[in-house]
C-alpha cells in the first residue's frame, strides 16, 4: 500500500469517526491510557510493594492498597469526567487571511462539568477550557491559513483529570469550518468611476424624509432607526434607502495589480469599506457576479465568493 | 507543597535526627516567607549554601553507615532540596510521589494509630495536590470549583474502603525477599543485654509498655509469672552478660502450620512493643505457635528479626504450676527445658577469681557445713529475710566488690542486686545458677482481658540446678518484698523512693481514678489496632483462610481474590452505566419517569403519544382524587423543568 503506520491508523480513525456536527462523548468515542506519570506511580506502587514484603510491614500494604485502588478508580473517573460531553460545530468560523483563525466548537456538559479539558487539532497545541457553565463555545485558533473554504482536521479533546495517572481523550471529525478571505489591501487610488468619496456626498444630500415600516427579521440592521426604538419601543426601519443612485459594481478587472491574488484583496478592502458605509453594490468576478444588494449577509456572500474564488478556472471552488 | 513537605515533618518527627529536622522545617520556612513565590525561581546562593550545608550535617551524622535511617533521612533531606527546584509541573508530579514513598517509609519505624491517620491526611493532601496540578491550567484557576473537588475526592476515598480491606486480607503476603536490618538509632528504654546493679532500678522510673499478653485460656496468678527474656550466665565480679557461646538454634521451619493445631485455651499471645531488640518473653513451659519465633539456648526463644515495630507472637502454655513447687519457700519452682543445649556447662560455675573476698570465705564456711545443696539455697535465700535487707530504688553506691558491699555492707538493693548476689554465691556453692532477665507480674486488664507489663515490671532472677529437681527458680526479691511479686513495684514501694521519678503524668494518670480508665481505653484501641492491623501477617492470614475455606493455599487465595476483584470490576461497571444513563436526564425528568413505571404497574399506562398534560387530566377522570392531585403536581413540576 505505501502507507506508513501513522497514515494508516489515521486512515482507520477517520474511517471509525465520520466528520459530524454533533458528537455525544461515550465508550464508543473515548480512548484511554495511563500517562507517563501514571506509569510511573505504578513503578513508585511496585516499590511500595517491594518494601511492604521485605519488611513484613501491614501499614505499607495497606497504604499500598489504597493508592493501588485509587489508581484504578482514577480510571473511571476520568472516563465519566468526559462521558457524556455533548460536542456540537455549527457554527461558521471567518477571519481574513494573516489573522487567526478559529475553529468553534460548542461544547455542552448537562451533569457535571468535565474537569482539566484541553481542546486543540491533533497536529497542533492543545488549549485549556474553562468550564464556567454548561455550555461553553471553544475556539481553537489556527494561525497561517490560505484564503479558502477549510474543513476543520481531526480535534483532540483529553483531560487527565483526577490525578494525571490517566489520560481520557477522544478524536473527533467535526463539520466545524473556516472561511478565510482575503487580506483586506487598499487599493491605490486609481480613477475608477465608482468612487466613494463622491458617492457618500450624494448619499448625504439625498437623505429622504424617513417612510419607515415595521421591522421584520432579515431587514438590514443598519437601516433601524434607532431614535424611534428609544421613543416608542418598537423597531422600525427606513423603508426607502436611494438605492438606485448606487448601483456599483465592484470588479475584478477594475483593479490593476499584476498579481491575480493581490486584486482579490484590493477587491476584499473595497467590498468592506462599501458594505460599512452603506452602499449597495454588486460584485462581477470573471465567470460569477453576485447581483447589487446590501446588509451583512450581502456583505458576507460576497466575501465568501472572494475566499473560495479560484482564479485560474474562474469558478467558486467548492469543497 | 509547603504544606505537604511539613506535614511530612512531622510524620517523621519521631525518628529523624533533630538537625534534620530543623533543617528541613528552615527550607519550608523559607519557602513560606520567600517574596516571589510565584516566580519560583530562587538565588543561586541560598540553593548552594542549604546544600552544601546538608550534606555538611549529613556526613558528620551518619558517617557513611549505610542504614535504613540513613536512607530515610537522605530522602527527607534531598526530597526537601528539591522543593527549592520545583519549576514544572513534572517536578511537582515527583516531589509528590517521593513524599508518598517517604509517607510509606515513615512506616517502617511507627505504626501508631495516630501516626496512620496523620498519614492518611498527608496521602489525601497529596491526592489533592495531583488533582490541582491535572486540572489547573496556569492561565486561570478556578479556585472555587477545585475546592470543590475535595468532596469527590473524599467520596472516592469511601468507595476504595471495602477493596482496599479485601486486598489487606486475601493479598497473599510473601517472606521476606531480602533485608536490609532497621536500626533505629535513637535510644529505647528496655532491658540490656547485660546487668550490672542498679541497671534495672533505672527502668522503675518509666510506666512505658513493654509488652501486652492476652491469655486464651485462665490467667496465671502473678506469683507464677516471671517472663523469661534473657539469660545471664557470666560473671566478672561486677556485671552479669551472656556469654554468647550457644548460638542460635533455629528449631522451628518458617510458617509451619502445625502451629496452629493446638486448641486456643492453652495459648497466649504477646504483643511485644518495639525495643529493637529480639527477645521473645515467654512463661516457663511454653512452647512457640508462631512462625517468626526461633528457639535459643537455656530454653529462651528470640524473634527472627528486630522488633522494629510493634510484633504479635504466640505461645502454648501448659500450667502445671501447682506439682512443679520445690520447697516451702516462695517462688521456687522447678522448670523445664532450661538446660544449656550447645555449650559447655561448666559455664555455669564460672566465677570471677579474687573479687568480692568477704563472700568467698562467707560461702567457703557454709559449704564446710557440708550441707545438700538445697539446703544451701534454703539457707541463703532466707538470709535476705532473716537480716535487715531493704528492697529499695536508691540503693547506695557500691564499688568494685558489689556483693561485698550489698551483702556485708548497705544490705538495701533493687532485684539486681538480689539476683546477682545470690547466683554469685550459689555458684561458689559449687551449685549450678545464672540470672535470669525479664518482666515479672504485670497489670491486668480487666475490660480487654489482657495483661500490660510496663517497663518498671521489669525484674531480675535466679535459676539454680539441684541435683534432684534440675533447674529451679529462685527469686530472692521474694523474700525481701512479697508484695513486688504479688502487686508490683507499686504496691512494693509506693509513690515514694524512685518509682516514676520525674515522671508526673504517669504519676498523675496512675493516681486519678478516671485519668486511669481512660488510659485505659486508649491503651485498649491501641492493643486492637497493632494485633489486628499492624500484626496482619503470613500466620495471621493463614488462620482467616483456613477458617473461611477449610484449607489454605495460595491457589485458594489466588482465587479468591480473583473473584473479590472481579465483584469489584462489575461494581465498577454498574456504577459508571448508572451514573452515564442518569447524566442524561435532570432530577425532574428521573423523578417524572419513576413515577411513570409506578403508574403503569397500578394500571395507569400513558398512551404513546399522550403528553404529560393529556395523561394527567386523564387519570384525574380515571382515578380518585388524592393520586390525580399527585400526578398533577408532579406534572406541573416536570413541565416547569422541561421549559423552563
Amino acid at each position: 500500500m505505501g502507507l506508513t503506520l501513522p497514515e494508516k491508523i489515521s486512515r482507520w480513525l477517520s474511517s471509525k469517526s465520520p466528520p459530524k456536527s454533533r458528537f455525544v462523548l461515550s465508550q464508543k468515542n473515548i480512548y484511554i491510557f495511563p500517562t507517563k506519570s501514571g506509569f510511573a506511580f505504578l513503578a513508585l506502587l511496585l516499590l511500595m510493594l517491594i518494601t511492604a514484603i521485605n519488611y513484613q510491614n501491614s501499614l505499607i500494604y495497606l497504604m499500598l492498597f489504597f493508592l493501588g485502588v485509587v489508581f484504578v478508580i482514577s480510571i473511571w473517573m476520568c472516563f465519566l469526567n468526559l462521558a457524556g460531553l455533548e460536542i456540537a460545530s455549527r457554527d461558521v468560523g471567518f477571519c481574513f487571511e494573516s489573522e487567526d483563525a478559529c475553529f468553534l466548537l460548542h461544547l455542552s456538559a448537562k451533569k457535571g462539568v468535565p474537569l482539566g479539558l484541553y481542546v486543540g487539532l491533533t497536529s497542533g497545541k492543545l488549549h485549556g477550557v474553562n468550564f464556567n457553565h454548561e455550555n461553553v463555545t471553544v475556539s481553537i485558533p489556527v494561525s497561517g491559513l490560505k484564503r479558502g473554504r477549510h474543513r476543520c482536521e481531526r480535534i483532540r479533546l483529553e483531560s487527565a483529570y483526577p490525578f494525571g495517572f490517566i489520560k481520557a481523550w477522544t478524536w473527533l471529525r467535526t463539520e466545524s469550518t473556516v472561511i478565510v478571505y482575503p487580506k483586506k489591501v487598499r487599493a491605490p487610488r486609481v480613477a475608477t468611476s465608482n468612487s466613494l468619496d463622491d458617492h457618500d456626498a450624494k448619499l448625504s444630500e439625498s437623505q429622504p424624509d424617513d417612510e419607515i415600516k415595521a421591522y421584520v427579521a432579515g431587514d438590514n440592521s443598519k437601516r433601524i432607526v434607532w431614535k424611534k426604538y428609544a421613543a416608542q419601543d418598537s423597531l422600525v426601519v427606513r423603508k426607502n434607502v436611494p438605492t438606485s443612485i448606487s448601483n456599483y459594481w465592484l470588479r475584478l478587472t477594475d483593479y490593476e495589480a499584476s498579481d491575480a491574488e493581490l486584486r482579490l484583496q484590493h477587491l476584499c478592502y473595497d467590498v468592506c469599506q462599501y458594505s460599512e458605509s452603506n452602499v449597495n453594490f454588486g460584485l462581477e468576478l470573471p465567470g460569477t457576479t453576485i447581483p447589487v444588494g446590501e446588509g451583512e449577509m450581502h456583505q458576507a456572500k460576497c466575501l465568501e465568493l472572494l475566499a473560495t474564488y479560484d482564479i485560474d478556472n474562474n469558478t467558486p471552488n467548492q469543497i | 507543597m509547603v504544606f505537604v513537605c511539613f506535614l511530612q515533618i512531622l510524620s517523621h518527627i519521631e525518628h529523624s535526627p533533630t538537625w534534620l529536622l530543623i533543617y528541613v522545617g528552615m527550607i519550608c520556612l523559607y519557602m513560606v516567607l520567600s517574596p516571589d513565590k510565584r516566580s519560583l525561581k530562587k538565588p543561586l546562593a541560598v540553593k548552594m549554601i542549604l546544600v552544601f550545608v546538608g550534606i555538611g550535617a549529613f556526613a558528620s551524622y551518619y558517617k557513611f553507615n549505610l542504614t535504613v535511617d540513613m536512607a530515610s533521612s537522605f530522602l527527607l533531606m534531598s526530597c526537601s532540596l528539591k522543593l527549592l527546584e520545583i519549576n514544572t509541573e513534572k517536578d511537582s508530579k515527583l516531589f509528590i510521589y517521593i513524599m508518598l514513598y517517604l509517607s510509606a517509609v515513615s512506616f517502617l519505624f511507627e505504626q501508631g494509630l495516630i501516626h496512620t491517620a496523620l498519614q492518611l491526611v498527608f496521602i489525601m493532601a497529596c491526592l489533592y495536590a495531583l488533582l490541582v496540578l491535572s486540572v489547573q491550567d496556569y492561565r486561570y484557576s478556578n479556585m472555587v470549583l477545585l475546592r470543590k473537588q475535595i468532596l469527590p475526592l473524599l467520596k472516592m476515598s469511601l468507595f476504595a474502603v471495602p477493596v482496599v480491606v479485601i486486598c489487606f486480607l486475601f493479598f497473599p503476603r510473601l517472606a521476606p525477599l531480602w533485608t536490609i536490618p532497621i536500626k533505629n538509632q535513637t535510644a529505647v528504654s528496655g532491658l540490656s543485654d547485660s546487668m550490672s546493679p542498679g541497671e534495672i532500678a533505672e527502668l522503675a522510673k518509666s510506666d512505658k509498655r513493654a509488652f501486652r499478653v492476652k491469655f486464651g485460656g485462665q490467667v496465671p496468678v502473678a506469683e507464677y509469672r516471671y517472663w523469661r527474656g534473657i539469660v545471664l550466665d557470666v560473671f566478672d565480679g561486677q556485671k552479669w552478660s551472656q556469654s554468647r557461646q550457644g548460638e542460635v538454634k533455629s528449631l522451628l521451619n518458617r510458617f509451619d502450620p502445625t502451629y496452629f493445631s493446638t486448641s486456643v485455651d492453652g495459648l497466649y499471645s504477646v504483643m511485644l512493643e518495639p525495643n529493637q531488640q529480639r527477645w521473645a518473653f515467654a512463661l516457663d513451659g511454653s512452647t512457640p505457635a508462631s512462625s517468626n519465633l526461633e528457639s535459643e539456648d537455656f530454653g529462651v526463644y528470640s524473634l527472627r528479626s528486630d522488633a522494629v515495630q510493634p510484633t504479635k507472637y504466640q505461645m502454648n502454655y501448659k500450667n502445671r504450676v501447682s506439682e512443679s513447687k520445690v520447697s516451702h519457700l516462695p517462688t521456687m519452682f522447678k522448670l523445664t527445658g532450661k538446660n544449656r543445649v550447645l555449650s559447655n556447662s561448666s559455664l555455669d560455675l564460672q566465677v570471677p577469681t579474687s573479687t568480692n573476698p568477704e563472700t568467698v570465705s562467707f560461702i567457703k564456711n557454709l559449704v564446710a557445713r557440708n550441707l545438700p545443696p538445697i539446703e544451701i539455697l534454703t539457707f541463703l535465700m532466707e538470709k535476705f529475710s532473716r537480716e535487715e535487707f531493704f528492697y529499695t530504688l536508691k540503693p547506695d553506691l557500691m564499688g568494685r566488690d558489689f556483693v561485698d558491699n550489698f551483702m556485708f555492707g548497705s544490705k538495701k538493693g533493687f532485684c539486681a542486686h538480689y539476683a546477682g548476689s545470690l547466683a554469685f554465691m550459689l555458684r561458689l556453692a559449687n551449685i549450678p545458677a545464672r540470672v535470669v532477665m525479664g518482666y515479672q507480674g504485670g497489670e491486668y486488664n480487666s475490660d480487654s482481658d489482657y495483661l500490660i507489663l510496663r517497663q518498671y515490671d521489669a525484674h531480675a532472677w535466679v535459676e539454680a540446678k539441684l541435683p534432684k529437681y534440675g533447674w529451679v527458680r529462685v527469686d530472692p526479691t521474694a523474700m525481701v518484698s512479697p508484695e513486688r511479686i504479688v502487686s508490683g513495684l507499686e504496691g512494693a514501694i509506693g509513690f515514694e523512693n524512685g518509682f516514676l521519678e520525674g515522671d508526673f503524668v504517669a504519676t498523675a494518670v496512675r493516681s486519678v481514678a478516671m485519668l486511669k480508665w481512660l488510659s485505659m481505653r486508649v491503651d485498649e484501641l491501641n492493643y486492637q489496632w497493632q494485633s489486628v492491623v499492624v500484626n496482619y501477617h503470613q500466620d495471621e492470614q493463614y488462620s482467616l483462610i483456613k477458617s473461611l475455606f477449610g484449607e489454605f493455599s495460595y491457589y485458594t487465595l489466588g482465587v479468591f481474590f480473583a473473584y473479590s476483584f472481579a465483584v469489584f470490576l462489575i461494581f465498577a461497571v454498574i456504577y459508571v452505566w448508572v451514573s452515564i444513563g442518569l447524566k442524561q436526564y435532570t432530577y425532574a425528568e428521573k423523578k417524572y419517569i419513576l413515577l411513570l413505571y409506578m403508574l403503569s404497574k397500578i394500571g395507569f399506562k400513558r398512551f404513546d403519544g399522550e403528553t404529560p398534560r393529556e395523561y394527567s387530566e386523564r387519570i384525574e377522570k380515571i382515578s380518585n382524587r388524592h393520586l390525580a392531585k399527585f400526578v398533577k403536581r408532579r406534572t406541573v413540576v416536570f413541565e416547569r423543568d422541561q421549559y423552563r
